[in-house]
Formats: structure tokens, C-alpha cells, sequence
């Protein structure tokens, strides 16, 4: 039976190093990207990367699990807590010997009493076993967040916080003017949901160059983002060539979600009962 | 038209010494089938490139934590932005190493089970833990070693691992409850790991970490062996394996039978069932029974080639799991075969539904 959100729209959720496997695969465009899965190759990447790169973890949408990596001994610090006891941000920073002995007897204690700061919660997943640097991307200072839903697309622009290369996500600055986000960015978004034939995708972009590249995907956005744009987009026809007519007016993301999956589950049953009425006409006449 | 299949290695040595590699197998038919195997490595930075040019992609991987996670996610990016084929497809390959999701799915199925109770919290796991009936059995999600299967036989022992399960979690059902002294002692080996920036609870290369959920399973105290249906397009081979001695349960003991005649029809048709409802190219099910039925402990893909080389025959299923008729088929097959020669056909198919 149909559920939401089906598999196609959530498989990706948090799993940074699963849309890069799509992406590559469906030809999106994305900052250039390294998934380094073993200790050997990530120390070599950081002998020969070019700094300075951003290193995120493939679970988690706080900042806190983005970093902007300027040098070999940063990077290679991260490399150690990634392929040792793993991560559950990226909140520590490199430090000095003393300082990361501290860390790691404050870590003993917690442990010998019954604590491991190092294991999953419920709100954050261990992570583990790799590296994910990104290609930095210097001057957007916004990041369109396309959050495509059945043929309509929604639009903001997220601000970077002053003196940071990263956005607070929907608690930052957030200008909703649709004419500053671009056709081809939201014909990108449009791309990338038809492609995942997703019921509802966020999708994130930056700009290299002039060209938008997708960073991020994610399913679970905050609705009052989309509530407050001031309209949106419907497309007719294919993500590239299709008409993208602008609709103005308020909507909500619960309803026209629910909308579509009424549509979808009608469209399921009908097809169920004809699937059942044909085996009962073949059953009656069998020639 | 000759097709392309990119094929990644998978080469394992079994602990019974026996040397295992579909890919090798798959290569070779490869040749006669008018199939060009091109060999990838997953791990390499082009092999995506690679992959487009193909027709489809295999990958026999194993149950470890790393190539598992790594696999699926993989397989999906291929599956899905490149709409090509793959072995394992996603309704091959979602359920393995999770047994809260295959619950979900057979209880949704109406597929029979041991009687199962999950806990999601601390507090809901503690209350079951008051009111069960003892001995039961736990498990972990994933983990396909006898060490994440145990038969708890109290609340004190429940409690200690409701403890491991919802504090510091854990790869493996390993340590048994102690004394306060050893469990300090334990915790102190722990700390001492974690100075040198170790993580002692930390997931490995072979198991993940497991945390936050408390599985529970009704103890069938009769059952002296398991049966494992692993079916196969319409294939079915049986055997059945036998408890390990002075223990309850059937997985990697290592003492297996063949013979066809000891397993029921209706423990066929019930792996038939499983596999046609999660339309899998491939899948074992593992079944016990519960009053005289057979009920399903737990579903499988990455199964070992040489035991279901072993079978004398296998069953054809002609029609339905429930009615249909079941041929027996006499003489040993290669898993890599079947699995091949449907997923040749397959490809085929989805070729020339594209043309």
C-alpha cells in the first residue's frame, strides 16, 4: 500500500554519502566530493587536497556537523576521530597534545562510570568509518533551498551567518523573493525529485560559478518555510524543458502533501480492484 | 546484442577453510551467455563511470557493518540515478541484517512468526521486562553471529542488557551479566581504551553499533534444527540445521542435513511465500515451529554458495506458493547460476522494454 514518505522520497534522509552515489549516477551537478572509506586513503587525501575543503558528516543537518577545513593537521585530526572512537559532531576542534589527553581522560571517566560519550543517542547517530570532504565554494552568501512537492516548487534563500561559510538553516536570515532564486535553480530542484521520483524533496543549492549545484537533500523541512513564500512554482511538462507557470499565494506543505497522497492512494486502490477484477474474469473463463 | 554487466569482485574464505567468489563463477558463465563481466571496485573514485556504460551491476556482498552500509547505499545510487538493474535489487537487499524490519514486514504480511515485542524506550523495555514470560530470546537487529542471539532466562539478566541496549550500547550480545566488581572492572578496561581514543563500545569494521531498542522473541523450546528454504527465482533448496549441542540455537553450527524428504511441503511453500511477497531475486528463510506450524525466525541474502551447493535437487514452483505444483529437480546447482541466469534474463528484459 502507498505509504508517506515512500521509499523513493526517503531513502537519502541523512545519508550525505548516499546522495553523492546518486548524484554521480544521475549526473546532478554537486561540488566536486571525496568519500574516502578507509584510514590509508583519507590520510593520502589530506597529503595532496586542496585547502581549505569542507568536511561533513553523512548524518546530521546542524552545523555543528559541517566544518570548513583549512590545513593538513586539521584534517588529519579529523581523519583520527573518524576512523577511531567516531563522532557524533564535529564540535571538537583540533587542539593542542595536553588539551586532547584532557578530552580523552574526561571521555575515560565518563565511561567508567557507565557513559559513553561516544555512542548514538536518540537524537544523533555514531559516526564512523569515513571521510566526506566537499570542494569549498567561496562567495554564496546564501544557499537556495528548493523544496519541490508533486510539480510545485517553493523557494527561499538562506543567508550565511556573518563571518561563517554556513547557513542556521530555517533559523537564520531568510528572504523569500522568488525573483532572486533563478529558473535554474528551481528547474534543477525539479530535476532532481523527478529523478528520485520523490512525493516531497528539499533541495539545497549553492553556485559555482554561475551554475547551481546541489549540495544537500532532505525530506524533513520545516513547514513554516514553505508556508511563508509568497507563491510557487507549477511545472508543465520535463524539469528541463518544461513551462514553469508562478502561482502566488500562500500554501501550506501538509496540505497539498496530503493532497497528492489521496490522489496516489485513489490511483493504488482503482488499480487494485482492476488487477482483482481481471483474475476474476480469467478464473470464470479460463480460455 | 552482447550486454554489459559490471561485476564487483567478492572472494571469501568460510571458517570451514571452503573458498567462496560468486563473481568468479559469474564471470566465467559470462562467456557463454554473450554477457561481456566487467570487473569494477566500488571503492574507487571512477567507478560510477564505469557502471554507466554497462547494462547493469552485481555485487554479492557480505553481512560486515562497512561493505554492508556502503553496499546499500551504493546499490541504491546505481539503482536509482542510473536506472540500471542491480544485484541485489532494493527488494532483495532492504531487509538483510535488519530483523526489526523483516518483523515489520512479515507481520504486515501476515506471514507467521514467533510472537515479538519491541521496545523503543528505556522505560517501555524495563515494564516488559517486569511482565515476560522467562526464558525469552533477544536479539539484535543485525548481526548474523550466534553472539547476537540470547536466551535470557531473568529479569536480572534482561535488566543488564536493557542497560547495554539503551545506555553505552553495544556490538554484540557478547558480555553476560557479572558481578558489581567485574562490571566496574569491565568499565575500567573501557576507560582505559577510550584514553588511548579507542571507542571499547565503538562499531567495527564487521558489526555496527546497536542502540536504542530492545528486541525481543518468544523461545520455542522444541525445536531441535531450523529448516533454510533459500529460494531463487522459482528454485527452492532446503536443508536443515541443527542445533548446536547444549544450545538453542541452529546458526553456524555447522551440522547440517540434506536430505529433501525431512522437510515439510508446507515449509517450502512458505519460503516461496516470503520470497514472492518481497519480490526478491534471492532470499533464505529461516523456519522453526510453533505447535506443529512452521513459523519464520529470520531472513537472509548473503548466504553461503556451498551449503545450497550441497543439496541433492531443488523444487520448481509452477504457479502459486499456496497452490501451485512443485516439481523436484534432481542434481546439485551452483547459487551463482540461478541467481545469474535470472538476472541475464532480467537485464534482457529491461533492455528491450527500453529499446
Amino acid at each position: 500500500m502507498p505509504v508517506f514518505p515512500s521509499r523513493r522520497s526517503s531513502w537519502y534522509f541523512e545519508d550525505k554519502a548516499g546522495q553523492c552515489d546518486f548524484f554521480r549516477a544521475a549526473s546532478v551537478p554537486t561540488p566536486r566530493t571525496n568519500i574516502l572509506w578507509f584510514r590509508q586513503q583519507a590520510e593520502r587525501f589530506c597529503d595532496s587536497a586542496v585547502y581549505p575543503f569542507v568536511l561533513k558528516l553523512a548524518g546530521g543537518h546542524q552545523s555543528s556537523n559541517v566544518r570548513l577545513v583549512r590545513t593538513r593537521d586539521e584534517a588529519l585530526f579529523y581523519v583520527d576521530e573518524l576512523f577511531g572512537h567516531g563522532v557524533l559532531s564535529l564540535g571538537y576542534r583540533p587542539a593542542s597534545r595536553s588539551r586532547v589527553l584532557l578530552r580523552h581522560l574526561r571521555a575515560a571517566v565518563e565511561v567508567a562510570k557507565g557513559h559513553n560519550p561516544y555512542a548514538s543517542t536518540s537524537e544523533s547517530e555514531l559516526q564512523y568509518g569515513y571521510f566526506y570532504a566537499q570542494e569549498f565554494l567561496p562567495y554564496n552568501e546564501f544557499e537556495i533551498s528548493a523544496i519541490v512537492i508533486g510539480n510545485r516548487a517553493f523557494a527561499c534563500r538562506r543567508f550565511i551567518v556573518p563571518g561563517d561559510f554556513r547557513t542556521r538553516g530555517s533559523s537564520g536570515r531568510i528572504d523569500w523573493t522568488p525573483e532572486a532564486i533563478g529558473d535554474d535553480a528551481i528547474r534543477l530542484a525539479f530535476g532532481v525529485a523527478h529523478k528520485l521520483r520523490a512525493q516531497t524533496v528539499a533541495v539545497d543549492i549553492l553556485r559555482r560559478g554561475t551554475e547551481p549545484v546541489v549540495v544537500e537533500l532532505t525530506v524533513n523541512y520545516a513547514s513554516w518555510v514553505v508556508r511563508a513564500c509568497p507563491g510557487h512554482w507549477i511545472l508543465e511538462g520535463e524539469p528541463e524543458s518544461g513551462d514553469l507557470a508562478w502561482v502566488d499565494g500562500s500554501v501550506r506543505a501538509a496540505d497539498v502533501i496530503f493532497e497528492d497522497f489521496l490522489a496516489e492512494t485513489f490511483q493504488s486502490r482503482r488499480a487494485h480492484h482492476s488487477a482483482a477484477q481481471q483474475s476474476r474474469h480469467l478464473e470464470s473463463n479460463p480460455q | 546484442m552482447t550486454l554489459k554487466i559490471a561485476i564487483q569482485p567478492d572472494e571469501v574464505v568460510h571458517h570451514n577453510g571452503k573458498k567462496q567468489s560468486y563473481s568468479a563463477r559469474w564471470i566465467e558463465l559470462a562467456r557463454d551467455m554473450d554477457v561481456e563481466a566487467v570487473p569494477v571496485d566500488v571503492f574507487s573514485s571512477n567507478v560510477i563511470d564505469t557502471i554507466s556504460t554497462c547494462d547493469a551491476f552485481m555485487w554479492r556482498y557480505d553481512p560486515s557493518a562497512h561493505v554492508r552500509l556502503h553496499a546499500n547505499r551504493f546499490l541504491y545510487g546505481i539503482g536509482e540515478g542510473l536506472g540500471l538493474p542491480v544485484f541485489p535489487s532494493v527488494e532483495s537487499r532492504w531487509h538483510f541484517e535488519d530483523k526489526i524490519g523483516q518483523y515489520y514486514f512479515l507481520a504486515a504480511a501476515g506471514i507467521p512468526t514467533p510472537a515479538t515485542n519491541i521496545s523503543w524506550t528505556r522505560e517501555h523495555a524495563a515494564r516488559f521486562c517486569d511482565d515476560a514470560t522467562y526464558p525469552f530470546v533477544l536479539k539484535l537487529a543485525t548481526g548474523y553471529q550466534a553472539s547476537n542471539v540470547r536466551l535470557v532466562s531473568s529479569r536480572e539478566e534482561a535488566l543488564f542488557y536493557v542497560d547495554q541496549l539503551f545506555g553505552h550500547g553495544t556490538i554484540s550480545l557478547g558480555y553476560r551479566p557479572a558481578s558489581r566488581t567485574r562490571v566496574f572492572l569491565r568499565r575500567l578496561r573501557a576507560a582505559a581504551e577510550l584514553f588511548k581514543g579507542r571507542n571499547p563500545y565503538g562499531p567495527t569494521a564487521e558489526a555496527d553499533l546497536q542502540h536504542g531498542y530492545f528486541l525481543v522473541q518468544e523461545f520455542l523450546p522444541d525445536n531441535k534444527f531450523d529448516v533454510r528454504v533459500t529460494v531463487t527465482g522459482n528454485r527452492a533448496f532446503v536443508f536443515r540445521r541443527f542445533n548446536r549441542p547444549g544450545d538453542f540455537r541452529a546458526s553456524g553450527s555447522g551440522n547440517f542435513d540434506w536430505d529433501p524428504t525431512q522437510v515439510s511441503e508446507d515449509a517450502v511453500r512458505l519460503g516461496y511465500r516470503v520470497a514472492q511477497q518481497l519480490r526478491s531475486q534471492t532470499v533464505t528463510v529461516d523456519i522453526i515451529l510453533r505447535q506443529g506450524k512452521p513459523v519464520i525466525v529470520e531472513l537472509g541474502l548473503a548466504y553461503a554458495s556451498w551449503c545450497v551447493r550441497e543439496c541433492p535437487g531443488h523444487w520448481v514452483l509452477h504457479g502459486d506458493p499456496e497452490s501451485g505444483s512443485l516439481e523436484w529437480l534432481e542434481g546439485p546447482m551452483e547459487p551463482a547460476d540461478a541467481i545469474f541466469t535470472d538476472f541475464v534474463a532480467q537485464v534482457r528484459q529491461a533492455r528491450e522494454r527500453r529499446a
